[in-house]
C-alpha cells in the first residue's frame, strides 16, 4: 500500500443504467489480497468500518469540496462515501461513475485509514434514482448519513427518498436562501421515518457559544442571574440576504427553551437591527438587540460577540461578554459582578470547516432533543417578525 | 458533601444537551513538587489540553510550588517551554496559551515551613478574589512520598483544607507509590485521613485513566455475549502482561528499593486484575464500581510463604540488546547496589477464590527490558470439548483467545478457529480484530487530561479507594515477606532484550500451559 492513491474506475458506458452489482464488486476486489498484485494491501489497513456516508451536491465545484472533506473525514472516521454530483444543463458531461480509494499510510495513527468514494454523476433521471443507487452500495450494519447540499425543497421526492435511507441526515441553515427554510427544515423532520434523524451544522457552529454562555452561570454566585437577564446584545456578521442572521435566531431560541422565555415582539428597527421583545418565566421583561455588520466572506451570518446583563435587588447586577476577534480561534468571555470582581476565559474555537463540524455528529446520530426543541422556537420566532422584509 | 456533579447540571438548565455534560467548577490546582519532571512532562501539558478542549473551567488557576527559588515569570516561561514540547496537541494556541498563563503562579517554599504555607495560602486567597476560584482547591502532590504526611499536616494547620460539608471543595492528589507494603500503606492513609476525607483523597494510578482500560468496563458490561462466558465454566486461564522495553532510566536509587512487584504488580497490574475478574456493579457510580473492584481484591487467595517461591518467579536483566541498542546488566546501572537482589522481571500465579473464578489461574508478569512494550489482558478459553474432525486435524486445534490490548495499539481481538480453503479439511487460527485506531481514529486523551478532570469533576471512580490499595498489599506483601524468608542472594538472569529468565517458561510448563508471545 501506497501513500498515492489507487483507483479503479469502473467499466460503464455513459447514459446507461448503472451496473450495481458490478459496482460493489469491484469494490471489493479493491480490498482482495490478490487483487492486483501490484498494490498489495496489508492487514493494517482499515477498511470503511464507522459508517456510509453519502452526500448530494448541486455543481462541480461543491463537489470537489465535498470529495476533499469526505477524504478527510474518512481518516477519522473509515467510511463509505457516496457522492452524487448533479450535473446540471451539461449535456456533454459523462454520467460514468468512479471507484477510488485510498490509504492513508503516512497518517500518524498506527493503522492506515482508508477512504472508499463512489462518486456518481447525477442528471435529472439519475437524480430521481438516487435512492434506489445508494441502496444496494451501503455496507450493511453500519448507520448511514446523508449529508445534503442541494436546495432544500420537502416536496423533492428525490430528496425525500435518500433521506429516508439515512440514520442522520445533515443540513446547513446557514447556506439557505431564506431563513424562512427553516419551517422547512421542521416539516422534513416530521417526514423522516422512526429512528431517522435530523441536524444542521449551524446548530452545531453555536456549539461554543452555548458552552461559553452555560459556563458562566454554571459558577455558583451566578446562578440568580440565570433567572434575571434583563438586556441581551448579539452582534453577528451580515447574512447573504442582509436578513436577521439564522444562527442568531437559534442562539434567542435556544436560551428561550432553556429559560422558559415567550416572545411578544420581534421587528427590524433599522436596516442592520433587529429588536426581539421576551418575557422571562416570572413575567420580566428580556430587552434583546440584534445588530449585523459587514464582515469577510467566512463570517457571513455568524455569531462575533454576545453580551448580556442580569440585575436583581438582593444580589445586584452582573454582566457577561463573549466575543470572538475576527480572525482569530479564541472566543473570549469577559465577566463582571458587583464592582471588583471579573472573570477572564478564553476557549480555543476556531472557525471550523464543514468536516469538523461533521464529526461530532457522527459520534452521536441519536436524536438531539435540544436541537428539534430550538428549531421549533426558532420558527415560532421567524413568524413572529410577519412579513419577511421583517427579517 | 461533596458537591454532586449531576446536581451541578440540573442547576443549569443552559447545561442540558451540551456535549461538555462534566464541567468542574471554578478551581484553582495547587502543584506541590512543580519543579519536577512530571509537573513538566505531563502535568502541565495535559492541563494546557484540557483548556483546548475548553475543559477547564472559568478562572482556572495553578500555582506551582517547589524550594528552589523562581519569579513568577520564570515559571510561567518553564510551563510555556513544557507544554510547547510535550503537548499533545500541536501547534501550539499562541492565544490560547497566553491565557493560560495568566493563571499561572509560583510560590517558593519549604515542605515544612508554615510561613511559606502562610504565604501560599494568601496567593489563594488572591485567585478568589481575582479570578473567582471560589476556594476550591486541588492539591496535587508530585513530590516523594516521605513529604507526603509533611504538606498534609500543614495545609489543614493553616485551613486550607475545607471540610467536606464546606460549600468550598479540598481535594488532594497523590502519587504512587503509596506505600512500600501494607503497613506503611495502612499507616500512610492513617496519616492523611487525618487531615482530609477519603472522599477528598485521590490516589493516581495512570494506568486508569487510559482509554483501554476504561473500555473494559464497557466491553464487559455493555455486551450481552461476553459476560455468560466470563467464569470458569469457559475460561481456562488469565495471562497478564506488562512488559516494558525501557529498564530503569535514571530511577537506580528509586527501583533498587522498590523492584517490579511494588513498581507494577500491586498498582497498575492489579488494578488490571480487579477490573477484568469484578462481578458486575449496580450502577457505574463510583462508589459501586470500588466495592465490586475491592471484592475481587479481597478474594486473592492468601499465599502461605512457603508456597511463595512455587507461585512467583524472579529474574533480573543482564547485559543485552533491546530493539538494536546495547544496554548494561541490572547490577551494572547507576545506583544500584553490586549485590542488588532486586526483581526487574516478576511472574506470578494467582487465584481468585470465589464462585466466578475458583479453580481458575491468573498469571502475571512484568519486567523492563523484555523485548517490546506491551500490556495485554489475555483470556484463555477451554479448548473445544469434542471437536468432530480427524485426529490430525483435532490436534493443531488452538483454545480460542481474547486479548484485550492495553498498549500499543489498542484493542481487542479474538482468536478462533477457521477451515483453511481447499478441499481438504485444514483448520487454522485467524484473528478477529477490533482495533481501536480501526473504529475510531481519534486521538485519545492522555491518561492524565482524564484523571486531572475527573478529580476537578469529583469523580473518583478511576482512583483507588483506600480499601483498595489495602487489599492490593495485601497479596503483595505476602510475596514479599515469602522472598525474604527464602534468603535468596541471587536471581536468575536474562539478557536484556529477551521475555524474562528461562524459569518463567518453565514456570507455565509445569502447569501444562505457556506464555503468549504478545
Amino acid at each position: 500500500m501506497s501513500g498515492a492513491g489507487d483507483q479503479h474506475n469502473g467499466e460503464f458506458n455513459p447514459g446507461e443504467s448503472i451496473h450495481l452489482e458490478s459496482l460493489e464488486q469491484q469494490v471489493a476486489q479493491l480490498w482482495h489480497p490478490d487483487a492486483s498484485g501490484d498494490r498489495p494491501l496489508t492487514s493494517l489497513a482499515t477498511r470503511a468500518t464507522v459508517l456510509n456516508l453519502v452526500s448530494f451536491v448541486p455543481d462541480s465545484e461543491t463537489a470537489q469540496r465535498t470529495i476533499s472533506s469526505a477524504g478527510r473525514i474518512s481518516q477519522i472516521h473509515p467510511s463509505r462515501v457516496i457522492i452524487f454530483s448533479g450535473i446540471g444543463d451539461q449535456d456533454s458531461v459523462e454520467l460514468k461513475p468512479d471507484l477510488y480509494a485510498t490509504c492513508e499510510a503516512d497518517s500518524e495513527l498506527s493503522s492506515a485509514p482508508c477512504i472508499e468514494q463512489i462518486r456518481v454523476p447525477v442528471d435529472l433521471p439519475r437524480y430521481q434514482q438516487m435512492a434506489t443507487i445508494a441502496r444496494p452500495l451501503l455496507v450493511a450494519d453500519l448507520p448511514t448519513i446523508v449529508w445534503w447540499q442541494g436546495s432544500l425543497d420537502p416536496d423533492d421526492t428525490a430528496f425525500l427518498n435518500l433521506i429516508r435511507l439515512a440514520n442522520l441526515t445533515v443540513l446547513d441553515s446557514l447556506k439557505f436562501e431564506s431563513i424562512q427554510h427553516l419551517a422547512d427544515l421542521q416539516r422534513i423532520r416530521e417526514l423522516l421515518p422512526p429512528g431517522s434523524t435530523i441536524t444542521d451544522l449551524n446548530w452545531q457552529r453555536l456549539q461554543p457559544w452555548r458552552e461559553l454562555t452555560a459556563q458562566f452561570f454554571d459558577i455558583r454566585s451566578m446562578h440568580w442571574a440565570l433567572q434575571n437577564i434583563r438586556d441581551i446584545e448579539i452582534d453577528a456578521g451580515i447574512a447573504e440576504d442582509k436578513a436577521l442572521p439564522g444562527q442568531v435566531l437559534m442562539y434567542i431560541s435556544w436560551l428561550s427553551h432553556c429559560l422558559g422565555w415567550r416572545s411578544f415582539e420581534a421587528r427590524r428597527t433599522r436596516n442592520d437591527r433587529w429588536y426581539i421583545g421576551v418575557y422571562d418565566r416570572r413575567g420580566g421583561g428580556v430587552r434583546i438587540i440584534v445588530r449585523t455588520r459587514p464582515t469577510g466572506e467566512e463570517w457571513r451570518g455568524q455569531l462575533l460577540a454576545v453580551s448580556m446583563s442580569a440585575e436583581e435587588s438582593s444580589y445586584g447586577s452582573c454582566s457577561l461578554s463573549l466575543s470572538r476577534t475576527r480572525g482569530s480561534s479564541i472566543i473570549r468571555m469577559h465577566a463582571r459582578s458587583g464592582l471588583n470582581s471579573t472573570l477572564h476565559h478564553a476557549v480555543y474555537h476556531p472557525l471550523l470547516p464543514d468536516e469538523a463540524l461533521l464529526m461530532p455528529v457522527f459520534e452521536a446520530t441519536e436524536e438531539d432533543h435540544m436541537f428539534y426543541a430550538t428549531l421549533d422556537r426558532t420558527v415560532e420566532l421567524v413568524s413572529l417578525f410577519g412579513k419577511p422584509e421583517a427579517l | 458533601m461533596e458537591p454532586d456533579v449531576s446536581q451541578t447540571m440540573l442547576d443549569n438548565p443552559l447545561r442540558e444537551g451540551l456535549s461538555l455534560e462534566r464541567l468542574p467548577s471554578p478551581c484553582a490546582m495547587v502543584i506541590f513538587g512543580a519543579s519536577g519532571d512530571l509537573t513538566r512532562r505531563k502535568l502541565m501539558p495535559a492541563l494546557y489540553d484540557l483548556a483546548l478542549e475548553g475543559l477547564l473551567p472559568p478562572g482556572f488557576s495553578v500555582i506551582g510550588y517547589a524550594r528552589s527559588p523562581k519569579t513568577n515569570e520564570e515559571f510561567r516561561a518553564e510551563v510555556r517551554e513544557s507544554i510547547q514540547q510535550f503537548a499533545r496537541r500541536t501547534p501550539i494556541d499562541e492565544g490560547l496559551l497566553s491565557n493560560f498563563e495568566q493563571g499561572v503562579s509560583y510560590v517558593s517554599g519549604d515542605f515544612s515551613s508554615p510561613d511559606d504555607y502562610a504565604r501560599l495560602n494568601e496567593e489563594l486567597d488572591r485567585l478568589d478574589r481575582e479570578r473567582n476560584t471560589s476556594g476550591n482547591r486541588v492539591y496535587y502532590l508530585a513530590t516523594p512520598p516521605s513529604a507526603y504526611a509533611n504538606i498534609a499536616h500543614h495545609l489543614a494547620d493553616h485551613g486550607m483544607v475545607h471540610p467536606l460539608d464546606d460549600e468550598r471543595w479540598t481535594r488532594l492528589i497523590v502519587e504512587k507509590p503509596f506505600g512500600h507494603d501494607l503497613q506503611s500503606a495502612r499507616e500512610l492513609n492513617e496519616t492523611l485521613l487525618k487531615y482530609f476525607a477519603e472522599e477528598q483523597i485521590y490516589r493516581i494510578d495512570h494506568y486508569l485513566g487510559k482509554e483501554t482500560v476504561q473500555n473494559m468496563l464497557a466491553f464487559r458490561f455493555a455486551n450481552g455475549i461476553f459476560e455468560p462466558i466470563w467464569n470458569r465454566t469457559f475460561i481456562d486461564h488469565v495471562q497478564i502482561t506488562v512488559a516494558e522495553s525501557i529498564g530503569i532510566e535514571n530511577r537506580g536509587g528509586y527501583y533498587d528499593q522498590a523492584g517490579a512487584l511494588r513498581d507494577m504488580v500491586q498498582n497498575h497490574m492489579l488494578q488490571l486484575l480487579s477490573l477484568v475478574s469484578m462481578e458486575p456493579p449496580p450502577d457505574f457510580d463510583a462508589e459501586s464500581v470500588h466495592d465490586e473492584k475491592v471484592k475481587a481484591l479481597r478474594s486473592i487467595r492468601p499465599y502461605q510463604p512457603e508456597d511463595v517461591e512455587a507461585c512467583t518467579v524472579r529474574g533480573q536483566y543482564r547485559e543485552g540488546w533491546v530493539m538494536g541498542q546495547p544496554y548494561p546488566g541490572y547490577r551494572d546501572e547507576a545506583r544500584v547496589d553490586e549485590a542488588s537482589v532486586t526483581e526487574t522481571y516478576v511472574a506470578l500465579k494467582l487465584f481468585i477464590d470465589n464462585w466466578r473464578w475458583a479453580g481458575v489461574p491468573f498469571y502475571l508478569r512484568t519486567g523492563k527490558h523484555l523485548p517490546r512494550r506491551v500490556s495485554e489482558i489475555a483470556i484463555q478459553f477451554h479448548k473445544a470439548p469434542h471437536p468432530p474432525f480427524e485426529s490430525n486435524v483435532t490436534q493443531s486445534l488452538e483454545p480460542n483467545v481474547l486479548a484485550i490490548r492495553i498498549q500499543p495499539d489498542e484493542g481487542i481481538t479474538l482468536k478462533t478457529t477457521a477451515k483453511v480453503p481447499g478441499p481438504s479439511m485444514r483448520l487454522r487460527s485467524v484473528n478477529m480484530g477490533f482495533l481501536y485506531g480501526t473504529s475510531f481514529l481519534v486521538e485519545s486523551p492522555d491518561a492524565y487530561e482524564r484523571l486531572l478532570l475527573d478529580c476537578m469533576l469529583g469523580d473518583s471512580t478511576l482512583f483507588p479507594r483506600r480499601d483498595g490499595i489495602e487489599a492490593s498489599w495485601e497479596p503483595i506483601t505476602q510475596i514479599l515477606e515469602g522472598w525474604d524468608a527464602s534468603g535468596k542472594t541471587e536471581l536468575p538472569g536474562y539478557p536484556a532484550g529477551t521475555w524474562g529468565p528461562d524459569e518463567a517458561d518453565e514456570f507455565m510448563e509445569r502447569d501444562g500451559r505457556q506464555w503468549r508471545q504478545p
